[in-house]
């Protein structure tokens, strides 16, 4: 079983288009865990020092897997992200 | 196959955005307004419940292009903006953290959930506080959607200055504030002492299709939150129009004194929605002098609840002065935009 890391980056209270990222990567990630990559989701605080500390100034809402932000200020359809997790996991 | 419909469907999209961006050159080469045309006068005769209505139909026949022009390009400009530039360039150096704080609002607030987030990040990548409070001032007053129904539904003129006086009111306030001792104290608890950025970011370009689609969708979803408040704004401004004495507005909303009034009542009243642009409209049409108006307009940076975000990050020493500083130039530009033209 391989371990992906997905972490959806916005503020809080979380406006529409990063929840929507969020369920973007829910909906995928059960296909994925049938082809044994397992995805752990991270909803994280965009101005936390955390995230500001890892990757600095980002436009939300963002998208990183295994620690590299991968998109920003634009939802990326169901089809990108499982596209996206993949490759990470390989 | 695959690539015939990936160009068709860039091609439909294209030719959509080229057809509204079109309509609304033909709409300027053949002077067509696209500003509502009833005046108090149209109302009389009118029955309570007729009156919005009467108004918005009215709105809407001249006024659909403008709207759905004015989301189209929102929408466009947020999604194929590089938003690399800012990550990378925010923090090198003073000048071009004011310059970007200011540079950049226009095309990233046109949504709320990227404001506050922004405003953080200038602060704790190390651009500081003033570029930060520039980016805040300059952000409400200068959107892709403000700018352009300003322009249409009240005149391209005062777009115009209000922009400029938007951008000297932030850069000032941002000044001020980053010298004083609670805007340092503040800069120095958040300032992160090792940002490690740009190692870690790798942004994937999706193809122009899905970008456009992208760009159109977003600009659907912004309709969707503002168009019910710029509605329900529609309405009582009919009532307005219908209802409001011009005496009262030539009373109240011309001169030194109405430009004192308009500052004020211009900030709390101000929503994210444009109704202040439509309310002015009507204004405007019963008397409200120009200068009043430009005052009206720029008490926007001062607006509830962007204070409220932003006083718990940076407490309200900071938000005090930087509203305060946002109304006195709020002032100053009105009266010296009302001698300039000649008229107060």
């Amino acid at each position: 079983m391989k371990k992906v890391i997905a972490e959806v980056m916005g503020p809080d209270p979380p406006c529409y288009r990063c929840t929507a990222v969020k369920e973007n990567v829910e909906a995928v990630a059960p296909n994925l865990k049938a082809e044994g990559i397992e995805v752990e989701i991270k909803r994280l605080y965009i101005i936390s020092k955390e995230v500001i500390g890892k990757y600095g100034l980002l436009v939300s809402p963002a998208l990183a897997v295994n620690g590299v932000v991968k998109t920003m200020g634009r939802i990326p359809d169901k089809k990108e992200i499982e596209t996206l997790l993949r490759e990470a996991a390989k | 196959m695959n690539k015939t419909i990936y160009s068709l469907r860039a091609g439909i999209l294209l030719a959509f955005v080229f057809a509204i961006i079109g309509a609304l050159i033909y709409t300027r080469i053949m002077a067509y307004s696209l500003a509502p045309t009833m005046t108090p006068a149209h109302f009389q005769g009118l029955s309570l419940w007729q009156i919005p209505i009467a108004y918005i139909i009215d709105y809407l026949s001249h006024g659909w292009l403008c709207l759905l022009f004015a989301f189209v390009a929102a929408g466009l400009v947020y999604e194929f903006i590089p938003k690399e530039v800012i990550t990378k360039y925010m923090s090198s150096s003073k000048v071009t953290g004011y310059a970007l704080g200011a540079g950049i609002a226009p095309f990233f607030t046109v949504c709320s959930c990227t404001m506050v987030p922004l405003f953080t990040g200038i602060l704790f990548t190390g651009a500081g506080i003033g570029p930060a409070i520039t980016f805040l001032l300059m952000a409400p007053a200068a959107n892709i959607l403000t700018v352009l129904l300003t322009g249409e539904i009240l005149s391209w003129e005062l777009a115009g200055v209000r922009i400029v006086a938007s951008l000297t009111t932030a850069i000032i306030a941002g000044l001020i504030i980053s010298k004083t001792r609670w805007g340092k104290s503040v800069e120095k608890e958040h300032q992160l002492t090792n940002p490690n950025p740009q190692s870690t970011i790798k942004i994937i370009k999706p193809p122009l299709d899905e970008r456009l689609w992208g760009a159109l969708k977003f600009g659907g979803y912004l309709a969707k939150r503002v168009l019910p408040y710029f509605f329900l704004g529609l309405v009582v401004v009919s009532y307005v129009e219908a209802y409001l004495a011009e005496e009262v507005v030539a009373t109240y909303l011309t001169g030194i004194g109405g430009i004192l009034l308009a500052s004020v009542i211009g900030g709390p009243l101000y929503t994210p929605t444009l109704v202040e642009i439509v309310l002015g409209r009507g204004l405007m049409d019963l008397g409200m002098s120009k200068a009043a108006m430009l005052s009206w307009l720029m008490g926007q940076p001062y607006d509830i609840p962007n204070m409220v975000a932003t006083s718990r990050i940076v407490r309200w020493k900071v938000v005090l002065t930087y509203a305060l500083i946002a109304w006195a130039c709020s002032v100053t530009f009105g009266l010296s935009y009302g001698v300039l033209i000649g008229s107060l």
